[in-house]
């Protein structure tokens, strides 16, 4: 641009202008950064928000069978026990009680 | 005996100590040497590069040695120092050294908290007012001439980043790169002892109490996301910023991608402390004594403490106006830390604060402007180069 240009070609006015300039264009790249900084957080954010509330839906069934059963109640009350786990299930992940099927319980 | 005594004198004759005796500009180059190498291994002042690069100026100024002979390809010779100055001369080194930077520095606390771009924007006021200082010394002090190019070069040692500084210098100002270089790697040093004054003087006590809140917890994605979109963007806007920001965010994309730990470590260990001593070595041997002692190099001196305070100042400045705009939850001494010199110019802000209120910790807080500087003077010397170099 002022390739070559002498100390009294470019003056005082032209080193305040071009010190000007430099700073704005510093200020305007840097609050665009800044801008892209905040839209991948929320990008980022919703994206790892989504992954969370579906996971335990999706993780649910693999999981369990890796785990020993370990029945510890009567048949009679462990099936009451299913169905307030798949109901609280259904209702926190906001599915149906056929998309998913628990497997094992464990209590410690 | 006669014999004996010729032989004598002529080995004399050849050797340096004629030289010496010829140009004494040579021994005061040698005292100067000795005593940046004494505060390198005394006074542990940045002693990595100082060491080096004082001991660069003392090989230089030994005469006749041939170090930094070019390349003769009829009589297959070549000096060693001119070999090694190659990676200067195209700027290699300080590429490789960014990417060191970038594979040792955290740029979470900056993610978490982005208005910290902005006061790394502020810090690089002093690049150009010394670049104004050094234009007005061109125009009304006799005697003393810097081309607009060279004073651009002098303004960027106002970054407080060494590698920019040496980058910028070989494109723009490759005779007074020793100056600047030294200039910039003394004042990084000296920056616990520059900083607290100003500091001090543009906060009031209430100010500097201030604690700031904790900072939220950055993903890993956002980390990752992070270098790849700088250095898309930054380098589509300005490609002259393409070897410092380029090889900046690769360093920090090996540092955070998770699996690429081995480069990672080779990046900011091995090959940072490989290239830093040819890096060191080459500026300090273009200090030879006809190029360095002249009162350009006064100038330059004096120029790069000017740069640095007022970085400083630009950086406070902003830190209070974001105080005030944000109702005091802003701690304005996290401005001086837009100055990029990491993590020392982020330690003082701790220190400072930390002398007000006890309690205070602002080390992660500063840390946010401390990184935005290394991007802002990497942008503000990429303009330099934009404006005053070749093409």
């Amino acid at each position: 641009m002022f390739y070559g240009i002498t100390a009294a070609e470019l003056g005082m006015g032209g080193a305040l202008l071009v010190s000007v300039c430099g700073l704005i264009v510093v200020f305007m790249m840097l609050a665009l950064l800044s801008l892209i900084i905040m839209l991948t957080s929320k990008l980022v954010n919703a994206v790892e928000g989504k992954a969370k509330t579906t996971a335990p839906v999706a993780s649910k069934p693999a999981a369990a069978p890796a785990v020993p059963t370990a029945p510890v109640q009567p048949a009679q009350d462990q099936d009451e026990l299913v169905a307030v786990l798949m109901a609280a299930i259904a209702s926190e992940s906001d599915s149906s009680p056929d998309s998913f099927r628990i497997t094992n319980i464990q209590t410690h | 005996m006669s014999f004996l005594f010729e032989v004598i004198g002529k080995i004399f004759a050849s050797s340096g100590f004629v030289g010496i005796v010829q140009d004494w500009r040579y021994g005061l180059m040698l005292v100067i040497a000795c005593v940046l190498l004494y505060m390198g291994i005394v006074k542990g002042f940045e002693p990595l590069l100082l060491v080096p690069i004082a001991f660069g100026m003392l090989l230089a100024n030994l005469p006749f040695t041939g170090l930094y002979n070019s390349l003769d390809v009829s009589n297959s010779t070549v000096g060693f120092m001119w070999v090694l100055s190659q990676g200067v001369t195209y700027a290699i080194y300080p590429s490789i050294i960014f990417m060191g930077i970038g594979a040792m520095t955290d740029f979470g606390p900056l993610i978490a908290n982005p208005i910290s771009l902005m006061l790394g924007a502020a810090a690089q006021l002093g690049i150009f007012a010394a670049f104004m200082g050094a234009v007005a010394i061109s125009l009304f002090v006799p005697g003393v001439y810097f081309s607009p190019a060279e004073a651009a070069a002098i303004g960027v040692i106002g970054g407080a980043d060494g590698p920019t500084a040496i980058l910028t210098a070989s494109k723009l100002a490759p005779d007074l790169l020793p100056a600047i270089a030294i200039a910039a790697y003394s004042y990084m040093a000296l920056i616990p002892l520059i900083q607290p004054p100003v500091m001090k003087l543009m906060t009031t006590p209430k100010e500097r109490q201030v604690k700031m809140s904790q900072l939220r917890v950055v993903s890993k994605a956002e980390k990752i996301i992070f270098p790849i979109a700088v250095t898309i963007v930054v380098v589509l806007l300005i490609p002259d910023t393409a070897p410092l920001i380029g090889m900046l965010m690769l360093g920090n994309l090996f540092r955070e991608c998770g699996v690429t730990e081995r480069l990672s470590d080779i990046a900011q260990n091995g090959l940072m402390n490989i290239v830093t001593i040819p890096l060191g070595l080459s500026v300090g041997f273009k200090a030879s004594a006809d190029k360095f002692l002249t009162l350009e190099t006064l100038s330059i001196v004096l120029l790069g403490l000017c740069a640095f305070l007022l970085s400083t100042m630009g950086g406070l400045l902003l830190g209070k106006i974001l105080y005030y705009a944000t109702g005091g939850k802003i701690n304005p001494l996290i401005g001086s830390a837009g100055v990029s010199a990491v993590p020392m110019a982020a330690r003082v802000s701790q220190v400072v604060g930390q002398k007000e209120n006890p309690s205070n910790f602002l080390l992660m807080h500063a840390m946010g402007p401390n990184v935005a500087g290394v991007i802002g003077s990497a942008v503000a010397a990429g303009f330099m180069i934009k404006v005053f170099g070749i093409g």
